[in-house]
């Protein structure tokens, strides 16, 4: 709960602190999310978040600012790549303090939510999606077998006789909880 | 909710829910993992189809809601890991398309607006997460790229007052033809239905 909380701060502190605070702020909060789980970093692999590091600190000072740093006679701004820099270690501490707080959530929890927010009978439509969804896969998977080269010449015939199986399926689904089997008619 | 909600409607709801989550759970895992770009764009246009003619179907209050609802917590429950951001992408796209339907009450004309609205959001949402991951500054950079892109072209005017539209115009437009498809659909099935039982 202690970490939970301490997460929490370094995260809201980084949401709106000034940028250039990070700098200092950075790498203690860094060692400290190592100690805790090395695996919240995996993301930094990912090719999306490298493509934002291309962008941030290559593309940006190449393109934009006044360039007035040279290096191997390509000229690019300084500046506009110590922002870059800042903007990324920002999203490093974020996604990082982010994922901590999930990773100890209960999913349970948020499906509670559900109810308290003025789902009713939340719980009892969960329990039969439950139920239906290996036959839900079953169907998709035979559906998109049998109707490759159908659903793109007229998708509207394909889909609507299969939302009429499904729907025709479904009143058996009700039979079920009322004591009847799922495929009976 | 409780009171006007029967069996029937409980079991359908449950039913699109599903198919919404079926679809999120196999064709999502299968579009992330061959890494296809515009992956929520695909995903979030046959979302706008399922709510369209679930509504047909259960057009009680909150109806979307709920199948938005069970289709994020499948999604949350079912996959290893707690990744929120789909999760929140699926409940606000059941919440867009819950307020435009009591609003406008089920036909073709809110059908298109929720779609629209709903690929707007889907655009909007990635943006929104760059903005609290990367600060705000990362739309400044966004801006002078494109502008910086313009200036090659030798584009006199900002290009980004071009592009940023022209991109909202296509999301618009595909948001809509999927709301049309999905009425299309519900109105075909229910000829489907009544054909059965006649």
């Amino acid at each position: 709960m202690r970490t939970k909380i301490f997460v929490l701060i370094i995260l809201l502190v980084t949401l709106f602190n000034p940028g250039r605070i990070l700098i200092y702020f950075f790498l203690p909060v860094i060692l400290y999310f190592m100690l805790l789980d090395s695996g919240l970093f995996r993301f930094i692999l990912k090719r999306q978040f490298l493509f934002f590091v291309f962008i941030l600190l290559l593309l940006q000072p190449l393109l934009t600012g006044s360039k007035e740093f040279s290096i191997f006679s390509i000229n690019f701004s300084l500046d506009t790549f110590y922002n870059g820099l800042l903007m990324i270690l920002r999203s490093l501490i974020i996604i990082s303090s982010i994922s901590c707080l999930l990773i100890n959530s209960d999913k349970r929890k948020i499906q509670n939510l559900f109810n308290k927010i003025g789902i009713n009978n939340f719980d009892k439509m969960f329990s039969y999606s439950v139920e239906l969804l290996p036959l839900m896969k079953k169907e998709l998977k035979k559906f998109a077998a049998f109707n490759k080269k159908k659903i793109f010449l007229n998708p509207i015939e394909v889909t609507a006789q299969f939302i009429a199986l499904l729907l025709v399926s479904s009143k058996n689904l009700i039979h079920k909880t009322r004591g009847g089997g799922f495929y009976d008619e | 909710m409780e009171s006007n909600t029967g069996n029937n409607e409980i079991a359908v709801t449950a039913l699109f829910g599903t198919l919404w989550g079926t679809v999120e759970l196999s064709l999502g895992t299968l579009i992330h993992s061959l890494k296809i770009p515009f992956s929520g764009t695909i995903l979030a246009f046959i979302a706008i189809i399922i709510i369209s003619i679930s509504r047909s179907f259960i057009n009680y209050k909150g109806s979307t809601l709920a199948i938005s609802s069970i289709a994020a917590v499948l999604k949350l429950i079912i996959l290893p890991g707690f990744n929120i951001n789909p999760f929140l992408a699926i409940v606000v796209e059941g919440i867009i398309g819950e307020i435009v339907y009591l609003v406008l009450s089920y036909n073709l004309f809110a059908s298109i607006t929720a779609g629209s609205l709903i690929l707007i959001y889907t655009l909007i949402h990635s943006l929104i997460m760059q903005g609290v991951f990367f600060g705000p500054a990362i739309y400044k950079v966004y801006i002078n790229l494109i502008d910086n892109l313009g200036m090659a072209f030798n584009f006199k005017y900002h290009f980004a007052y071009i592009i940023i539209p022209l991109i909202i115009s296509i999301y618009m437009l595909l948001g809509s033809l999927a709301g049309w498809l999905g009425w299309k659909i519900a109105k075909r099935t229910k000829d489907i239905l009544e054909e059965e039982f006649v």
